[in-house]
């Protein structure tokens, strides 16, 4: 009974997501979930075969950790339904801040990867 | 009462500034003297080669201080050799030096040159802003030569050249250049500088000097001659005299014709002079006073090791438990400078004395006379052992199994056997040979060998003046390894002020230790080299293997395809990207740039060579982005 409930919460989840959601965010919520991937998979890396090197490690799991934020961040602030919170901020202007965080977290991030 | 009080505090100043006079007086003995190995040792320099015109001058006047022998002939031939090659009759330098041979080389010796083109050369040297050492050479030429020199003129060009140079050498050469001038009335000024460059000089403990032994023997030289000259004692005490001779003993081992001239010059002169003489007492014969050697001889000399005319007396004798006995008897003069005193009368106890001498001479010599010399004496005493016994003592009954006494220098013939159940015990005591009294030494020892193995144990005096070691078989065995067997066994005593040292083998013992024999340590040789020690870098730290991380590099790729492929399921809209303008395109490439810059940036770049190409990019891709996404905006307010 339960997991029947479970997979039609999810399957229901989906189709309401498909319907709703604008393509813009359905970009970046793809990827949203390339990063997640990426990072999962240099997990699982660093667990197999250890922490050396380990700012390498560090500088490619901080990369995606946040790349991650920074999308979440752009969704947020260029979600339609949030226009209400973000009124001084055009989704352009998000779309500015993105680029600019992720331009500094590169340059942080190709110094430590060593 | 008043005036009591002020006239008793005068009277008490007056005595304490009286006090401290005495106690500042403290005139002592040369450090050290020229022996006559040292003075060999300075001629024997002299005769060395003669390199040039001033080496020759030291040469001559050096040889001519120490007495020419007849050896010498050849030696001088070459002196005058060289100051009749070298001589310039324009060169005041070499003036001098040529004509100061002559003078120490005697009627032997005639350099040829034009007395009168040099007396011209010298007499328009002299004048003013001419150099101390261009006047010095001049005048003694003048002199050496027997020629006239003006005093009142040659005076003030002297004074501003010393005033000028401010050195003690300059001084120096103005004392001998006063020695020399004729008008002994105008050189008053001068004789009072003596006191003021005497006041100048550096001073330790021991010794007084200048900025070099060249000036020091120069001023030295200088002041005796000036006062010698104008027949006035120069202000220089008896203290500073001796404190001067130290500096120049000092340089006795002199390995240069300069530095040995110079040394000499300055000891001759404070041997010879008339005003004061300083004098040295040291211990002659450096042997431990003992029954067989009773006497205590010093000797009193000048700077030279030579005889002077004077009494030694002992006044104080200290033992060595800090009680002082006046003695005040005179030493005995034996022949040349030795003084003796038979001081083993005195002695009670061995031991290091130490005994206060003094000296004294007649009025009129110029001897510094030494109110108190203190000199370190060892008395030592032969050592005798007594009364040796040994024992094995059982020790659950309480009684000696075995006890023997041995008598030194004998020793016992039958093998001594000891098991764990017994103890050994070793007795001897010490005796001063000569007067039978007991005595305790610094080291008293019995010593176990066999082989090159040592085991010491401390022998303790247990309250009768007897020594004692007790050796418990059970518990010492860890001492010897407990390897059993045979020792030998020896009594050892000595002390610094013992003569002869004990070592005497007593007798041999066979013990026999409860548990089992360890092995001694291989004694390595501490000389040998040590074993090498091979450096370990720090080793690599593991990698995984190449096909691991070549394969996750290609899965790390994957979600990107993913990514593309979910984009192009979404439909991402890459055909705007052309129609949003020229500002749309700069931005992709100006973005695309600052990613290819970190690309280098990891490759080869620093930070700041990135920095500065970033802020160039980034300005770019800032104001194309600005004109993009306003254009984005316009675009879709349109719509």
């Amino acid at each position: 009974m339960s997991s029947e409930n479970v997979l039609d919460i999810i399957a229901h989840f989906f189709q309401q997501y498909k319907a709703n959601t604008p393509q813009k965010l359905k970009l970046v919520d793809a990827y949203l979930a390339y990063v997640m991937l990426t990072g999962i998979i240099l997990f699982v890396y660093c667990l197999l075969v250890g922490t050396f090197p380990f700012n390498s490690f560090l500088s490619a799991f901080i990369s995606c950790v946040g790349c991650f934020v920074l999308g979440v961040c752009l969704r947020i602030q260029t979600n339609p339904s949030n226009r209400t919170q973000f009124q001084t901020i055009s989704p352009e202007r998000a779309f500015a801040d993105f680029i600019f965080a992720h331009v500094v977290l590169h340059l942080v991030v190709v110094n430590f990867i060593g | 009462m008043k005036m009591d009080v002020v006239r008793m505090l005068f009277v008490s100043m007056v005595v304490l500034c009286s006090v401290f006079q005495f106690s500042t007086s403290t005139v002592f003995s040369l450090k050290d003297t020229i022996s006559t190995r040292d003075f060999v040792r300075m001629r024997k320099l002299f005769t060395g080669p003669i390199q040039d015109l001033p080496t020759a001058y030291q040469i001559s006047k050096g040889l001519s201080l120490m007495g020419f022998e007849s050896s010498d002939a050849n030696i001088k031939a070459k002196l005058c050799q060289m100051s009749q090659n070298k001589v310039d009759v324009s060169d005041v330098e070499s003036l001098f030096y040529a004509s100061s041979v002559m003078i120490s080389l005697g009627p032997s010796c005639k350099v040829n040159f034009n007395v009168g083109e040099a007396e011209s050369t010298l007499k328009s040297s002299l004048i003013s802003g001419a150099s101390s050492e261009t006047i010095f050479h001049s005048v003694k030429t003048l002199i050496n030569l027997g020629l006239k020199l003006d005093t009142k003129a040659i005076l003030p060009i002297l004074n501003s050249a010393v005033e000028e140079e401010e050195t003690s050498v300059s001084l120096g050469r103005a004392f001998h250049i006063g020695a020399v001038l004729p008008e002994i009335g105008s050189l008053t000024e001068l004789f009072e500088q003596v006191e003021d460059a005497v006041a100048r000089a550096d001073e330790t403990s021991d010794t007084l000097y200048f900025e070099s032994l060249e000036a020091t023997s120069l001023v030295i030289t200088g002041i005796f001659a000036l006062a010698d000259h104008i027949g006035k004692s120069p202000l220089i005490n008896e203290e500073q005299a001796t404190k001067f001779g130290n500096y120049i003993v000092l340089s006795k081992y002199a390995t240069t014709i300069s530095d040995a001239f110079h040394v000499v010059s300055a000891a001759t002169v404070l041997a010879t002079n008339k005003i004061v003489v300083p004098t040295a007492i040291l211990p002659l014969e450096t042997r431990p006073i003992s029954y067989s050697n009773q006497d205590i001889v010093v000797q009193l000399t000048d700077i030279f090791g030579g005889e002077v005319d004077g009494i030694v007396n002992v006044r104080k004798l200290e033992n060595p438990d800090g009680v002082v006995e006046v003695i005040n008897k005179p030493m005995k003069k034996s022949n040349g400078v030795a003084h003796s005193y038979p001081l083993f009368s005195d002695i009670s106890q061995p031991g290091e004395y130490i005994i206060t001498l003094s000296t004294e001479s007649k009025k009129d010599s110029h001897l510094v006379d030494l109110p108190s010399v203190n000199i370190n004496v060892m008395v030592s005493y032969k050592l005798a052992v007594e009364g040796a016994a040994v024992s094995v003592i059982d020790k659950d009954q309480g009684i000696s199994t075995m006890s023997f006494s041995v008598k030194y220098p004998q020793k016992a013939p039958d093998v001594v056997n000891v098991d764990s159940h017994s103890k050994f015990v070793v007795s001897f005591s010490l005796k001063n040979m000569n007067t039978s009294i007991f005595v305790t030494v610094h080291q008293a020892f019995v010593k176990f060998s066999v082989g090159d193995r040592e085991i010491f144990y401390v022998a303790e005096v247990d309250g009768t003046e007897v020594y004692k070691v007790e050796i418990d078989v059970s518990k010492v065995a860890s001492d010897f390894n407990q390897i059993s067997g045979l020792y030998d066994v020896s009594l050892i005593g000595g002390d610094f002020a013992v003569e002869n040292q004990l070592l005497w083998h007593v007798c041999t013992v066979n013990f026999k230790f409860p548990g089992s024999p360890v092995a001694e340590k291989e004694r390595s040789n501490a000389f040998m080299p040590k074993p090498v020690i091979q450096h370990l870098f720090t080793p690599a730290e593991k990698r995984p293997s190449v096909a691991i991380s070549q394969s996750f590099t290609v899965l790390v790729l994957t979600p990107l395809g993913l990514l593309l492929i979910l984009w192009y399921i979404l439909g991402a809209n890459i055909s705007n990207l052309g129609k949003r303008g020229i500002w749309s395109i700069l931005f992709h490439i100006g973005l695309a740039g600052v990613f290819a810059l970190y690309y280098f940036f990891w490759i080869k770049l620093n930070m700041f060579q990135t920095l500065q190409y970033l802020s160039l990019l980034g300005i770019i891709t800032f104001l194309a982005g600005n004109r993009m996404l306003k254009k984005v905006a316009n675009d879709g307010k349109q719509n």
